[in-house]
């Protein structure tokens, strides 16, 4: 490898990236922070608290032993095993679609929401959608940098364009539609690492932003009309568009949101739907410093799933500005380090790995971000480390002692 | 495996960094518009709910005729609201007349007060009734949400009022008996108890020094002292010596006694009579409150038997449950050897009784023997008179208040004679312990006089005790006068002569049914 590139000297490789783990932390605890309020907002509503915060800290609790062990296991390792637990991930990507087909366990598959995301055994239960997203991430980078693959070559990259699609149809299906954009996205950002063909890239490239866009418009409109909005009696505001009687179409919605950019005097959040604009009133009631930790009650109040799809919401309206700049800064970190771990790392694979992984936790930070700020249609999708996603917090905690595995290691 | 990175790979890493970096910047740039510059543009439109708690209205304490003791009332006038929200505040009509039964409340919390002595106390759940909640939605700029409405998740329901026995106007007037009572022998506390021994219904408990509700001073407390306080009862403590005897068939009236003319040596001490006695019959023993003829018919009883009695009689025990902070008293059995100790109880020292206890045990002789529980309050069905036990037996019980008669016929009690009743009672001057329970004070007594009246068929019975007076202290100077006030007092309480027009008044004729121990008759 090109001594150029080399920025990190060797004498230091053998201590974990405090910048990296220090974002991590920090998003870490305001995700427990969110936890927090929310239970004790919801017992001061009169609800049960349910067990969230309960349940997200023993999540961490997994979390930090799979990151532990993440950074610990030689990440040569991973090579052995990453097709062994791709084609497990999609077998219970496939199970956990089972239902669409009529064979639906009693139980087992419980769709929230319309959508058959998770599998429950017992008193575990696990979205087989996260462990995907890892095992793709780690399969690919493994066989990307496979002597006998040139990324230049189509052919070469028919194995993964079948699995992918495989596990995109089973996204379909569930349905995830955002996740299964952002599966693709990611594919698509490590087969470009990893040195894709160019003149056929660009093709591909338009094709997956066709499929990509419209996955992702198509979720929009699924969700945004879904019945997401609770019951009408319970939560209309002043001024806010009766939830469960409509939401604008999406040419409306793009439109404004256009308006927005072009036209920035010309702003209109009354035009969004009930999630995006209860969103924009949690924020912006936040204002510069937020009303305070545990007061986030507009975002509580009226923003029904804000534990899982809305924690910088929530983070807004008790931290202001001040809060939701720690979490783009956080985030801004980790994808840096992210990418400059892997720059440095030694070899094609882990290169790819760590920037893999990287995005997968960075594409999808932003992504729900974008929703928060309504910037773009809702979609069904939480942030990473932050919201209250069982399996997922673990995996995605699991990918970050990877991540600074790959950086102590000499390959 | 080991394939290097090649440099197309690493310009294209880092043109994603940029490209991720932008993103993130314009999510920031994007929070700034949300968070700065329309954030007053969107909290105008925040929702906040708000759940606010409505105190209830705490349920009057009323006298047996619905006279209020204690009531709620609204603090501030009601505003143009939706509804009543309190805040309320407690009252009590009578002040501290009342204060000794009606006990007081807590300080004010947010979900209202809460008793903290007395009937406040007892009947803390009847009373605190339950309060509302009450949820709306206000919004970012402050007010109500028109959209929303109020929602009542539950409306407070008030607490339920709890009626007494006791008659307000002879609580006041045996208050104000009390209080002068201790100012005018210096006494360290005094009290005045009614009851009606058909029932035990308590009509008045007066006991000084009491805190006013209204005007709280730290350091003072309603506990009633009539019976949160105990003590040696002395010589009308007797009358349980002699309904042992008596029961036991050992003495009748006319029994010949040796009163030792005044001094009394046994072997542990001598026994002294305040007027000395030779040898007479019981009813003139007990008419001058003998202590050798007491100390006698105690030897002669024996320790079990008198014990038993006494305990039967509801010494040595709580007499009831709803009486705040009531003391047990002390009756210990002092064994078949210790005929001092056994003689100095059957002189009423040495064991502690309540007020309350030594008036219940002379209204169970003035009800035939039968023991009835004190009542203090009544539920909404009236009172529910509960008969412990029959004591002794009704000639054992006639023969006894004859014998009490006497004593206040023509002995100590003479001070406590009425010209419209016969009354029947007994005086009692006790010494105080010492300190950790050796030996008694030299200067230092309780006064009292339990007595019922009118004989033949009692509708009241009163106790009026004194502790420490100075100057004068026996029980016939000091409390059988205040006796006979205290009947002067509900004779000429309006509302009629006490009986038998005063009776009706009273509502002392039969409640659910009971009668008095013998048939009404009527004296005029």
């Amino acid at each position: 490898m090109d001594e150029r590139f080399r920025r990190i000297p060797p004498s230091r490789r053998n201590r974990p990236d405090l910048f990296l783990l220090g974002a991590t932390v920090l998003l870490v605890i305001l995700g427990i922070a969110a936890m927090a309020s929310i239970s004790d907002a919801r017992v001061a509503m009169g609800r049960e608290p349910g067990a969230i915060l309960g349940k997200h800290l023993t999540r961490l609790g997994l979390g930090i032993l799979l990151c532990i062990a993440g950074a610990l296991i030689p990440v040569n390792a991973w090579q052995h095993y990453a097709k062994g637990f791709l084609l497990a991930a999609l077998a219970l990507l496939l199970f956990s679609v089972l239902p669409r087909f009529g064979l639906g366990i009693e139980g087992v598959h419980v769709a929230r929401n319309g959508a058959y995301r998770w599998i429950h055994m017992g008193s575990l239960s696990l979205m087989p959608g996260e462990l995907f997203k890892v095992a793709l991430v780690m399969w690919l980078s493994h066989f990307l940098s496979l002597t006998r693959i040139r990324p230049e070559r189509l052919k070469d990259l028919l194995y993964p364009v079948i699995l992918c699609g495989t596990a995109v149809l089973f996204f379909i299906l569930q349905p995830a539609l955002s996740t299964a954009a952002g599966v693709i996205s990611v594919a698509a950002a490590m087969l470009y690492l990893a040195g894709g063909p160019t003149p056929r890239l660009r093709v591909l490239a338009c094709g997956g932003v066709a499929v990509v866009g419209s996955l992702m418009l198509l979720s929009a409109s699924s969700s945004s009309l879904a019945t997401h909005a609770p019951e009408a009696s319970e939560t209309t505001g002043l001024g806010v568009i009766r939830a469960s009687e409509e939401s604008p179409p999406l040419l409306t919605y793009v439109r404004g949101r256009l308006r927005e950019y072009v036209f920035p005097w010309k702003w209109s959040p009354r035009r969004l739907c009930y999630h995006a604009r209860q969103s924009l009133i949690a924020l912006g009631f936040g204002g510069l410093t937020g009303q305070g930790l545990g007061n986030g009650r507009h975002s509580y109040g009226r923003l029904p799933e804000s534990h899982t799809d809305y924690p910088l919401a929530a983070i807004g309206e008790e931290l202001g500005l001040l809060g939701t700049t720690v979490v783009v800064v956080a985030w801004s970190v980790i994808f840096l380090r992210g990418m400059r771990i892997a720059r440095n790392a030694a070899h094609l694979y882990s290169f790819l790995l760590a920037a893999g992984l990287t995005l997968n936790l960075a594409l999808f930070a932003v992504a729900n971000a974008a929703v928060v700020t309504a910037l773009v249609p809702v979609t069904g999708q939480g942030m990473p480390l932050v919201s209250y996603g069982g399996v997922g917090t673990a995996v995605n905690l699991f990918s970050i002692g990877v991540i600074d595995a790959v950086n102590r290691s000499k390959t | 495996m080991n394939r290097p990175i090649d440099h197309r790979s690493d310009v294209r890493a880092r043109i994603m960094v940029i490209a991720g970096l932008l993103a993130w910047l314009v999510i920031q740039v994007r929070l700034v518009q949300i968070q700065v510059v329309k954030s007053e543009d969107l909290a105008r439109d925040v929702v906040i709910d708000r759940v606010e708690y409505i105190p209830a209205q705490r349920g009057h304490i009323c006298d047996r005729h619905g006279l209020p003791l204690a009531i709620s009332t609204l603090a501030v006038e009601p505003q143009q609201d939706l509804m009543v929200r309190g805040p309320y505040r407690r009252s009590y009509p009578l002040g501290a007349t009342a204060a000794p039964v009606v006990g007081l409340v807590g300080f004010s919390t947010p979900h209202g007060f809460t008793g903290r002595e007395g009937i406040e106390l007892q009947y803390e759940p009847l009373l605190r009734g339950t309060e509302g909640r009450v949820r709306y939605v206000i919004t970012g700029a402050g007010r109500f949400c028109s959209f929303e409405p109020l929602k009542i998740d539950r409306l407070p329901i008030p607490g339920t009022s709890v009626y007494l026995t006791v008659d307000a106007v002879y609580q006041a007037l045996a208050q104000i008996e009390a209080e002068s009572l201790r100012v005018r022998h210096g006494a360290t506390w005094t009290g005045i108890l009614v009851m009606r021994p058909a029932t035990g219904e308590i009509l008045a408990a007066a006991a000084s020094p009491c805190a006013d509700p209204e005007n709280f001073a730290p350091g003072l407390s309603t506990a009633n002292l009539l019976w949160s306080r105990q003590f040696e009862p002395g010589s009308s403590f007797k009358v349980v010596t002699l309904a042992a005897a008596l029961e036991g068939g050992l003495v009748a009236p006319e029994t010949m006694i040796d009163c030792e003319n005044g001094a009394w040596a046994t072997p542990a001490k001598t026994w002294h009579d305040t007027s000395p006695l030779g040898i007479v019959p019981l009813r003139t023993a007990v008419a001058k409150s003998s202590n050798i003829a007491a100390a006698k018919l105690g030897i002669a009883v024996g320790s079990d038997a008198f014990v038993k009695l006494a305990r039967d009689f509801g010494f040595g025990t709580k007499t009831s449950g709803h009486l705040h902070a009531e003391a047990d008293g002390y009756l210990q059995n002092p064994g078949p050897h210790r005929r001092s100790s056994l003689a100095a109880m059957a002189m009423g020292q040495g064991l502690s009784v309540t007020g309350v206890q030594l008036l219940n045990a002379f209204c169970c002789i003035a009800n035939g023997g039968r023991l009835m529980q004190p009542l203090l309050a009544c539920g909404a069905e009236g009172i529910e008179p509960t008969v412990v036990r029959q004591v002794v037996s009704p000639t054992t019980a006639r023969i006894m208040t004859e014998l009490l008669r006497g004593a206040v016929e023509g002995g100590t009690g003479v001070e406590a004679r009425h010209p419209c009743f016969s009354v029947a009672g007994k005086t009692g001057t006790a010494q105080v312990a010492g300190r950790g329970g050796v030996g008694y004070l030299p200067d230092s007594h309780i006064a009292s006089f339990a007595g019922f009246f009118p004989v033949d068929s009692p509708q009241v019975a009163i106790l009026v005790l004194v502790a420490e007076p100075r100057g004068e202290y026996y029980g016939g100077r000091v409390c059988a006068p205040v006796f006979k006030r205290m009947v002067d007092h509900m004779i000429a309480a309006p509302g009629g002569c006490l009986y038998p027009a005063l009776a009706a008044r009273l509502s002392l004729a039969p409640l659910n049914g009971w009668v008095s121990v013998s048939p009404d008759v009527d004296h005029g």
